[in-house]
């Protein structure tokens, strides 16, 4: 929306979340002013079939959640989200269409969680038979298979490339480690851009 | 010639529109119907597609504009009761309150909330929100109580780098007039003497400046004098202006519209009894609305909010101790 206002019309808004996310009143309010502004939006939601331990059944009664679309009278995709091609042709029509003026397109892409909510969550919920089917295939691990199906990667590159990310990620942690954490002594506390206008009582500076 | 404080608050908005091009305005019926009150009269016509009708979801209102903040738009956000910004409150106090605070980007919107009571409006559309807002570090929250602050201080908001809360008071929007638009203003942050006096400070903001003022009128004609701070701001709060009063009359009454629970009045005594203890010759004292939704009755809405009638007596009690 500011985009329009500063002319720029050529780029396209994307915006990620889970199946958990769709049922709070923002998803609501914002697919609604994005479909009543036409805004070129990609909505991206990730159902893989928990909120936290939350199952689907109790996040929303639709028969699929890509049906939600209809509601605000804009375009849905529904798509294998373990299935690398079928995702990127569909994230590139949906980007073409919100492109050319199409309005918001809303993509759901069903797979499953396949790790807990956190390091401490060993999701025992999760129904094993959700395992054992389609949704409960791991992407990569698909996505790994089809490349070197279709020769376009030998496992040796594609070894490699895993190796090259799980470096550069311990790279990044490992940097930050060293970094010295913030001086509580040094901070001014302000939360105002505006700094004259940042309520710093003498008495509690003094302490 | 004479100007509302409506009409300032208008004439603010087109004068922010014309002078910068990053301003444009978002809110229920604030286009071609130019707004509920008619904060926004002609506004859409005078400049088009930047005066925008949003539908009713104050969440997606407020989280839009933080988006186009950071885009480096400055949006006028105005919710047509300050009631239905609650519906929005996750947006203003989590995300634009703290927006600056996690990332070093500046949040520069303004959001307008016609605020306080009218005979007959009930609990839904007479709540005032000062209180609720001043508690979250990060916003400014400006309570004007004259034509001339509504202007200049609706000014500042907008040319401010952080989410600010402007509470406009619907009483005062017609039944306050200036003679002109301001070409001077005092800076956000300072409170300003109203009245001067030696006897009693009465500590007010927004409509319950007007009421303070006719108190002092009145007492005046009993021989005390009643000095009147307006706070302007109640975040920040000019606390120096507020103890320098004490300091010369050495009793105190705060008064505020809002619920007394934890609100602007009872950090105002709070500071002066830390600041000021030894300035005071009577135990502080404070007025607000009764701690009840607003009553829709006109007898209970006029009994619910301190009045001059309310205060007078408050400050009659207070200059015999």
């Amino acid at each position: 929306m500011a985009r329009r206002f500063k002319g720029i019309t050529s780029t396209v808004g994307a915006a990620c979340l889970g199946e958990g996310g769709t049922s709070t009143g923002s998803f609501h309010e914002a697919l609604n002013q994005a479909a009543v502004e036409k805004l070129p939006l990609v909505v991206v939601v990730a159902n893989n079939q928990y909120a936290y331990s939350t199952p689907t059944s109790r996040q929303f009664a639709c028969a699929e959640l890509v049906d939600k679309a209809l509601g605000y009278g804009i375009e849905g995709h529904d798509v294998d989200g373990t299935d690398l091609t079928e995702c990127l042709d569909t994230l590139r029509d949906a980007l073409e269409k919100a492109r050319s003026g199409k309005g918001p397109q809303l993509v759901v892409g069903r797979l499953l969680r396949l790790c807990g909510h956190g390091e401490h969550d060993d999701a025992h919920y999760v129904d094993p038979r959700l395992k054992q089917s389609l949704v409960g295939r791991d992407c990569i691990e698909v996505a790994r298979q089809y490349l070197t199906r279709q020769g376009w990667a030998e496992p040796a590159n594609i070894q490699s490339w895993h190796q090259e990310a799980v470096d550069k990620v311990e790279q990044a942690v490992a940097t930050v480690q060293r970094e010295s954490g913030p001086d509580p002594y040094k901070e001014d506390w302000s939360a105002l851009a505006s700094r004259h206008l940042s309520e710093m009582r003498p008495e509690v500076s003094e302490l | 010639m004479s100007i509302t404080y409506l009409e300032a608050i208008r004439e603010a908005q087109a004068r922010a529109l014309a002078e910068d091009p990053r301003v444009y305005i978002y809110g229920q019926d604030v286009g071609a119907f130019g707004g509920a009150f008619k904060a926004t009269k002609n506004l859409a016509q005078e400049f088009p597609g930047r005066v925008i009708d949003a539908p009713i979801s104050e969440d997606a209102i407020v989280g839009s504009a933080i988006g186009a903040a950071i885009e480096g738009m400055r949006p006028i956000i105005e919710m047509q009761f300050a009631d239905f910004s609650t519906t929005g409150f996750i947006q203003i106090v989590n995300h634009a309150a703290t927006l600056f605070w996690r990332t070093q980007v500046p949040c520069p919107i303004t959001i307008r909330l016609p605020c306080g009571g009218t005979s007959g409006s009930g609990p839904f559309h007479s709540q005032t929100m000062e209180t609720i807002y001043a508690h979250y570090p990060g916003l400014v929250v400006m309570t004007p109580a004259t034509v001339e602050d509504a202007y200049s201080m609706l000014l500042e908001a907008v040319s401010l780098d952080d989410p600010v809360i402007f509470c406009e008071h619907k009483y005062l929007y017609y039944h306050l007039k200036a003679d002109k638009l301001p070409t001077e203003a005092m800076p956000t942050g300072k409170a300003r003497i109203a009245r001067e006096g030696r006897d009693l400070t009465i500590v007010a903001y927004s409509a319950m400046v007007h009421e303070a003022l006719a108190v002092a009128d009145e007492l005046a004609t009993e021989g005390a004098e009643v000095e009147v701070v307006d706070l302007r701001s109640v975040k920040p709060l000019d606390t120096d202006t507020v103890v320098a009063s004490v300091a010369r009359t050495g009793r105190l009454l705060c008064v505020g519209e809002s619920w007394p629970w934890g609100g602007v009045t009872a950090e105002v005594i709070a500071r002066v009894a830390s600041e000021g203890f030894g300035l005071l010759d009577a135990p502080p004292q404070r007025l607000n609305a009764k701690d009840t939704p607003v009553p829709y009755h006109p007898s209970l809405w006029a009994a619910h909010r301190p009045t001059a009638r309310s205060i007078a007596t408050a400050a009659r009690n207070l200059l015999r101790r």
